[in-house]
């Protein structure tokens, strides 16, 4: 049998890079990041200023507020993004190949289906990371304002943010994989991934049964990490799931497998990983990143938070987010429009 | 080359091959014909291993499972239209340099098929016969010595089939073997060396025109007539 070689995955890579920076849904994304992002921050930094009284009024919870106060609620834009608008990237990065017929033609050659699905997912998640480029832009901005960041617990909900697009990704792709319809994968897709949101919601109301399934949701796990926590049950089921929805895309897409046969495949495959997740629920190490952060206890917070800074400064920064970012992002979609014939990577 | 033996593929309750056996040979431009719904771009999306069979085997030396086929051949169906929203150059090129054919033979078959100057358009742009002549230097971008085409001449226009037939002709006498399924008869007459006539499922007839007119007791038939008289 032919066997790829390394300028393989360098060929497959060039082309999804490719077919991501055509799509307009990818585009949308990126727009709309900016206006989210920014609205986000605005309203971060004025509630800071309000719970710690930096603007010169009263502090009523200064001793409370997190040293993620303002982290956190930024990169919420990206849950919403991520949820809602993502999904769409991903399934049509699979969609447009089955639909297009290039499946076909990519099936015939000497790479492996799973070499192409792994591939796929790292550009999509590498495309995730370059729309974080106006969250970290707020961070920045935060920074450069005098406003404090704790490096470990923002690295750790960073790194649920990527954990959980990761797998909204896995999960997309593998739906793409096995439904035809990209409008009904789409669907399917968002009633997984705002019932993940409807489901954590439930479980922080009422508890019960939803809260033992919500401990399966990215959605707990980044609520973990908010509070600065590190558990390795959650980012192990996290890794288990984008494992098992890549499984699954593999094999729904292999051909010469008649359905019943994919059944077959899938329904032990279930199993296994519904094990596996039961197995990594049990796993109870953990760390706590708050000690590590270099902040000040919650009893000596309020006098460190003179001085921070103004939602004033913060809002004469809008214009970053709500005209310069769509700004930049059209003009190097537009530039990236124009034909090239003879690059293939 | 190749021999297929009685290859079945059922849809639900639908029979679309009942058992199609034929033999495919080293060098020769094999025209695959039937009427609407015979099963031709079934067999040859059996035979890629794009569909799994029902029954039955394809063998060379030996049998033949689905991803041992894909070294010995490369099948391109009829009406995809891969990667549409890239231009043509970066699709050929990526396609070739996918399947390890250089630079050189991209530009040959580029001239070949007269899609030089399409090269900056996108995909999706292109006109009908001139997807179809994309469609045809991807596949003969690869290295696999049997191509099978489904319907590489319906769309294009008399210039272009008088032009690729006997372009056809010359890669066959290089080595290379092409089944082509076609469904127009004149067609096939005027490229294929020998042709394989498929009637629902089933293959009805194999040879050259004058066996298939001795098949269907018609010696000075042409071939429309005998084809009726096989399907």
């Amino acid at each position: 049998m032919r066997s790829p070689d390394a300028g393989s995955w360098r060929l497959l890579f060039g082309k999804e890079r490719r077919e991501l920076a055509s799509s307009r849904a990818w585009l949308v994304s990126l727009v709309v990041l900016g206006p989210l992002v920014g609205h986000a921050f605005i309203t971060a930094v004025e509630s800071h200023a309000d719970m710690t009284g930096s603007a010169g009024g009263p502090a009523p919870l200064a001793h409370d507020v997190s040293p993620l106060a303002v982290v956190v609620p930024t990169f919420q834009a990206y849950v919403v993004v991520a949820s809602l608008l993502y999904p769409f990237v991903a399934i049509r990065l699979v969609s447009s190949e089955k639909q297009s017929g290039a499946l076909k033609l990519l099936l015939q050659a000497p790479s492996s289906l799973g070499t192409m699905l792994a591939i796929k997912l790292l550009v999509l998640v590498l495309g995730w990371v370059l729309a974080w480029l106006p969250g970290l832009a707020a961070l920045a901005l935060w920074r450069s304002y005098g406003g404090q960041l704790a490096a470990p617990e923002t690295a750790a909900v960073l790194s649920e943010h990527l954990l959980r697009a990761t797998l909204i990704c896995a999960i997309a792709i593998a739906v793409a994989a096995l439904i035809d319809n990209p409008a009904t994968a789409a669907v399917i897709t968002l009633t997984m991934t705002l019932g993940s949101l409807a489901l954590d919601f439930i479980a922080r109301l009422r508890g019960g049964v939803a809260l033992a399934i919500d401990l399966y949701t990215p959605e707990f796990a980044l609520r973990t990490l908010e509070r600065g926590e590190v558990r390795l049950s959650l980012v192990v089921i996290t890794l288990i799931l984008t494992l098992g929805a890549l499984l699954l895309a593999w094999v729904w897409l292999s051909p010469s497998r008649t359905r019943r046969q994919r059944i077959v495949f899938t329904l032990p495959m279930a199993v296994g990983v519904a094990l596996l997740l039961f197995g990594a629920a049990q796993l109870h190490q953990s760390w706590d990143l708050t000690g590590l952060a270099g902040i000040p206890p919650a009893g000596e917070r309020a006098s460190a938070y003179s001085g921070y800074p103004l939602p004033t400064e913060a809002r004469s920064a809008a214009v970053i987010f709500y005209l310069l970012w769509p700004l930049v992002v059209l003009a190097l979609w537009w530039r990236s429009r124009r034909p090239r014939i003879t690059q293939t990577s | 080359m190749l021999d297929v033996h009685f290859l079945t593929k059922r849809f639900g309750d639908y029979w679309a091959l009942r058992g199609a056996s034929f033999s495919i040979r080293s060098g020769e431009v094999l025209g695959l014909v039937g009427p609407n719904g015979a099963g031709k771009t079934t067999l040859l999306e059996c035979l890629a291993g794009l569909l799994p069979i029902d029954g039955g085997h394809v063998r060379g030396d030996e049998p033949l499972v689905p991803c041992e086929r894909r070294d010995v051949l490369f099948y391109m169906p009829d009406g995809i239209l891969p990667w549409p929203q890239q231009t043509v150059g970066w699709t050929l090129r990526f396609s070739a340099a996918l399947q390890g054919v250089t630079e050189a033979d991209v530009e040959e078959v580029e001239m070949a098929l007269g899609l030089g100057p399409l090269g900056p358009l996108r995909v999706a742009r292109l006109s009908k016969g001139h997807r179809k002549r994309m469609l045809i230097a991807l596949a003969l971008l690869t290295p696999q010595p049997l191509i099978l085409l489904d319907e590489p001449f319906d769309g294009l226009d008399l210039r272009a089939v008088r032009d690729i037939g006997p372009w056809f002709r010359s890669i066959a006498a290089t080595g290379r073997t092409l089944l082509l399924a076609i469904h127009q008869l004149h067609d096939a007459v005027r490229v294929c060396d020998r042709l394989v006539c498929l009637n629902d499922g089933r293959v009805v007839g194999e040879g050259t025109v004058d066996e298939l007119r001795v098949r269907a007791g018609l010696p000075n038939a042409d071939l429309e007539e005998v084809f009726l008289a096989l399907t």
